[in-house]
C-alpha cells in the first residue's frame, strides 16, 4: 500500500488543491502515470504516482485544499482480487437481502463506507460540543489525528475578532458600502503572505536613478531589423544589464538566511515579473551571467508565454537570487517594488519618456530618460552598495553595447 | 512524625499489632532466630516470644497452609515469604484456599490471614528470584493486594491489612527497604484500602504506578518539569481494591496517561489498568494510554541485560512525550 501525498513543487508551496483526478478509484494506475492536476498558488501541475497499482482510495476531493505532505490517496498492491472483488461483494449483498439493506438505510446504518476521521476522544468530545465537523480541523497529533490542541486552535481563530471592526472604529461609515465578499485565488492567497512576510520581516529601503535610453533604444532598432520574430526588448537589455552589474557588485546577489548569515549566490538567476490575469508570477531565468543577450531573450519570451498560460514549472518560478519589476509599457514615472523573499533586492523599472535635459554649456537637450528604482534589503546592503548597484546597470545601459559580449 | 526507613515501618505496624491485639503472630523461615533474612522482624522474638514468633521448616506451602488454617480458626497470622518468587510453591494454599474459603464457606469463614515479604526486580538475584508477580495475586478473587511505596504507607497499610478479615497479599519492595521517610505518630495510624495518593500534581501528564515504579515517575516528573512538562503522578497503593476513580480524575484533568511497573507487560496490572482508564474516561483521553514495564524475558543475571529489562525514568519520560506528540 502506497500513500500519495501533496507534493512539494516549488520553494513558497505550501499547500495545494486538486483541481482534477484523471484516475478514478478502482483504476489501475502505472508508476509515472499522471493521476491528478493540482493547483499551487503558482501554477497548475500534473502529478504522478509513486508506483504501481490499484487506485484504492481518493482521499482529498476536487476542490480541496491541504497542506503539503497531507496523504491524498492510497494506491493498493496490485491484486486481481482486490480490483474485482469489492464491487461484486457489494452486488451479492444487495441482491440477496434487498430487505435488510433498506432496512439498515432507514436506521441510519447504511453499509456506506464513511471517512475515517482520526480524531482523539478528548477531540471528539469537544468537536460535538462545539458542533464543529472534523473536516474542518487540521490534525496534528501522530498519523494526523486530530488533538486537543488543534480544536483549541480552531475555536481560538474562530474567536479572533473580524478585522472589520477596525475598519469601523477608523471609519465610520453611516452606511456601509454595499461589498462581495469573494474568496481570493490560491494565488492572491500566496501573494498576500508572501508580501506581507516580505514587508514585515525585511527591512526595505529604496534608491532611485535615471538611465538615459537613446544609445540602447538606438541598438534595438538595429537588433530587431533584421530578426523582426525574435524581437529583443528593453526588458531583455535590462535583464543582461543587472547580470553584469550582479556580478560586479556581488553583495546584491545574496541572501540573508534565517541563521542569520548571508549567502552570497555565484549565478545570477533573475525573475521577471509577470502580471497575470490572476495576478503574478516570477519565471526565473536562470544563469544569466552566462548566457548572450539573445539567449536571454528567447528563453524570457519563452517564460513570460508559459506563465500567461498556467504552464510553468515549479522549478521555472523558483531559485531566483534577483528580480526586476518591469511597469515602464504602462506609463508608470516610477515605482517601488517589495522584494521578492528569499532575495536581498528587486529593481523597480518605469517608463521611458522623452525629457529636457540640460546639455553642455546648458544647452536644452531632449533625451529618452528612464527611471529604476532598486528596493534593497538593509540587513545585506547599505545606500551605497544599493547606488554602486545602479551605476553598473547604468554604466551598461548608457553603452549598451557591452551588452552584447 | 518519627523519619524512619520502610523495613523499620513494617517492623513498626507488626509490633503495634501484636502489641494492640494477641491474636496476631508471625511466622515464616528465619523470623525469628535469625531475626530475618532483611532484618524486618529483628528484635521481635525477644519481644513477643517463641510463641507468637514462629520459626517454620524451609517449606513455602507449609507456611502458607499452616497460616491459613490458623486464619480460619480465628488467629491473625503474618506469614513472611523470604522473597515472593518462593511463594510459587505454596500457589495451591494461597489460590486454591486462602483466596476461597471465604466464598466456599458460603461467609461462615473468614480468613484474616497477612502473606508478607519483599518483592521486586533488581541488585542481579537472576531469573528465578527477580521477578514481580503481583498480577498473579490481582487477577485471583478473594485476595486484597497491597504494594506500598513510602515507609508511612508501609506501616499504615500493613497495619489495615492485620485487621482486614481477607487474606491480604502484602508486597515490600526490597529496593525500597532501605528508603527513609516520615511516619506518623499516632500508634491507630492507618490507610485505607483502594484509596491512591498524589504524590505530585501536574497538569500535563497523568503517570499511575505502585510500589517502587512510582520512584521512577517522580525521577520522571523531575526530568520533565525541567523541559515545562508538568507530571500528575498518582500511586496506586491498593490493586485490589483499585481507586480508579482518582485515576479517571487525574486523566480527565490531563487527557493523557502512563502506566508504570516493574513487571512484565504481557497481560499485567497495567493492562488492567490502562483498560479501566479507557473504561473511565475514554472521551477524556488525548492519546492512547502509554505503558512503561518490564522487558517479557526472564530476568537476566548479566548486569548490562538487567539494567537494560527493568524500566527506567528514561523510559518513562520517552513514553509520556509519546504521548503528547
Amino acid at each position: 500500500m502506497a500513500e500519495m501525498r501533496m507534493p512539494k513543487m516549488g520553494d513558497g508551496m505550501e499547500e495545494g488543491t486538486i483541481n482534477t483526478w484523471l484516475k478514478n478509484e478502482g483504476d489501475m494506475v502505472q508508476a509515472g502515470e499522471p493521476i491528478a492536476e493540482i493547483e499551487t498558488d503558482k501554477a497548475n501541475v500534473e502529478i504522478s504516482a509513486y508506483e504501481t497499482g490499484i487506485l484504492t482510495k481518493i482521499l482529498v476531493q476536487v476542490g480541496q485544499t491541504v497542506p503539503v505532505g497531507e496523504i491524498i490517496a492510497q494506491i493498493g498492491a496490485e491484486t486481481a482480487s482486490s480490483a474485482a472483488s469489492a464491487p461484486q461483494k457489494i452486488e451479492t449483498v444487495a441482491a440477496a437481502t434487498p430487505a435488510a439493506a433498506s432496512r439498515s438505510e432507514n436506521n441510519g446504518y447504511a453499509p456506506v463506507e464513511r471517512e475515517r476521521v482520526k480524531a482523539s476522544p478528548l477531540a471528539r468530545r469537544m468537536m460535538a460540543a462545539s458542533n464543529l465537523d472534523a473536516a474542518q480541523l487540521h490534525g496534528t497529533g501522530p498519523g494526523g489525528r486530530i488533538v486537543e490542541r488543534d480544536v483549541q486552535a480552531f475555536l481560538a481563530n474562530q474567536e479572533k475578532p473580524a478585522p472589520a471592526l477596525a475598519v469601523e472604529l477608523t471609519s465610520p461609515q453611516p452606511v456601509a458600502a454595499s461589498a462581495e465578499t469573494v474568496k481570493p485565488s490560491r494565488m492572491r492567497e500566496a501573494i498576500a503572505r508572501r508580501t506581507t512576510q516580505s514587508k514585515q520581516q525585511i527591512p526595505h529601503f529604496y534608491v532611485t536613478m535615471a538611465v538615459e535610453m537613446d544609445r540602447a533604444q538606438a541598438l534595438l532598432k538595429e537588433l530587431n531589423a533584421d530578426n523582426p520574430d525574435g524581437k529583443v526588448t528593453v526588458n531583455d537589455l535590462i535583464v543582461k544589464s543587472c547580470a553584469i552589474a550582479l556580478q560586479r557588485v556581488p553583495a546584491v546577489n545574496a541572501t540573508w538566511t534565517s541563521e542569520n548569515t548571508v549567502k552570497l549566490f555565484a549565478e545570477a538567476h533573475i525573475g521577471v515579473a509577470v502580471g497575470i490575469e490572476e495576478g503574478l508570477i516570477i519565471p526565473v531565468v536562470k544563469n544569466c551571467q552566462a548566457k548572450t543577450l539573445r539567449a536571454i531573450s528567447a528563453e524570457t519570451k519563452s517564460l513570460i508565454k508559459k506563465a500567461r498560460t498556467g504552464q510553468l514549472k515549479p522549478e521555472e518560478y523558483s531559485g531566483g537570487t534577483f528580480s526586476i519589476s518591469n511597469l515602464g509599457m504602462m506609463g508608470v514615472d516610477e515605482f517601488t517594488a517589495i522584494i521578492n523573499p528569499p532575495e536581498a533586492a528587486i529593481l523597480a523599472i518605469g517608463g521611458i519618456f522623452r525629457e529636457f535635459v540640460p546639455g553642455e554649456n546648458d544647452a536644452i537637450t531632449v533625451r529618452s530618460r528612464m527611471k529604476v528604482t532598486l528596493s534593497a534589503d538593509h540587513r545585506l546592503l547599505d545606500g551605497v552598495v544599493a547606488a554602486q548597484f545602479l551605476q553598473e546597470v547604468k554604466k551598461t545601459l548608457e553603452a549598451p553595447f557591452s551588452l552584447l559580449s | 512524625m518519627a523519619t524512619m526507613r520502610y523495613l523499620q515501618a513494617v517492623r513498626l505496624a507488626m509490633t503495634e499489632e501484636m502489641e494492640r491485639d494477641p491474636n496476631v503472630f508471625l511466622c515464616g523461615e528465619e523470623v525469628g532466630q535469625y531475626q530475618g533474612t532483611y532484618r524486618v522482624t529483628e528484635g521481635l522474638l525477644q519481644k513477643f516470644g517463641a510463641q507468637r514468633v514462629v520459626d517454620t521448616p524451609i517449606s513455602e506451602i507449609g507456611i502458607a497452609g499452616l497460616a491459613t488454617g490458623a486464619a480460619m480458626a480465628g488467629l491473625r497470622p503474618v506469614a513472611e515469604f523470604m522473597t515472593w518468587s518462593f511463594a510459587l510453591e505454596a500457589m495451591d494454599q494461597l489460590v486454591n484456599h486462602a483466596a476461597k474459603i471465604t466464598y466456599m464457606s458460603g461467609g461462615r469463614i473468614h480468613c484474616p490471614v497477612v502473606f508478607r515479604g519483599p518483592a521486586g526486580v533488581g541488585t542481579q538475584l537472576s531469573a528465578q528470584h527477580s521477578q514481580s508477580l503481583e498480577s498473579w495475586y490481582a487477577h485471583t478473587p478473594g485476595f486484597k493486594v497491597v504494594l506500598p511505596y513510602t515507609p508511612s504507607d508501609a506501616r499504615g497499610l500493613l497495619k489495615s491489612a492485620i485487621r482486614d478479615d481477607s487474606p491480604v497479599i502484602f508486597m515490600e519492595h526490597a529496593g525500597l527497604y532501605g528508603t527513609s521517610g516520615e511516619v506518623e505518630d499516632d500508634p491507630n495510624f492507618t490507610i485505607p484500602f483502594g484509596q491512591a495518593a498524589i504524590r505530585r500534581a501536574g497538569k500535563h501528564c497523568t503517570l499511575v504506578s505502585y510500589s517502587r515504579g512510582v520512584q521512577l515517575c517522580m525521577r520522571a516528573a523531575d526530568r520533565l518539569a525541567e523541559e515545562g512538562v508538568e507530571c500528575e503522578v498518582i500511586d496506586l497503593r491498593t490493586l485490589v481494591p483499585l481507586d480508579i476513580d482518582t485515576v479517571a480524575a487525574s486523566v480527565s484533568r490531563t487527557h493523557h496517561a502512563v502506566v508504570v511497573q516493574e513487571e512484565w507487560k504481557n497481560v499485567s496490572m497495567g493492562s488492567e489498568i490502562a483498560a479501566r482508564i479507557y473504561e473511565n474516561a475514554f472521551d477524556e483521553l488525548d492519546a492512547p494510554v502509554e505503558r512503561v514495564a518490564g522487558a517479557d524475558v526472564p530476568m537476566p543475571y548479566a548486569k548490562n541485560l538487567e539494567r537494560a529489562a527493568i524500566p527506567t525514568d528514561i523510559d518513562v519520560a520517552a513514553a509520556v512525550k509519546r504521548t503528547l506528540a
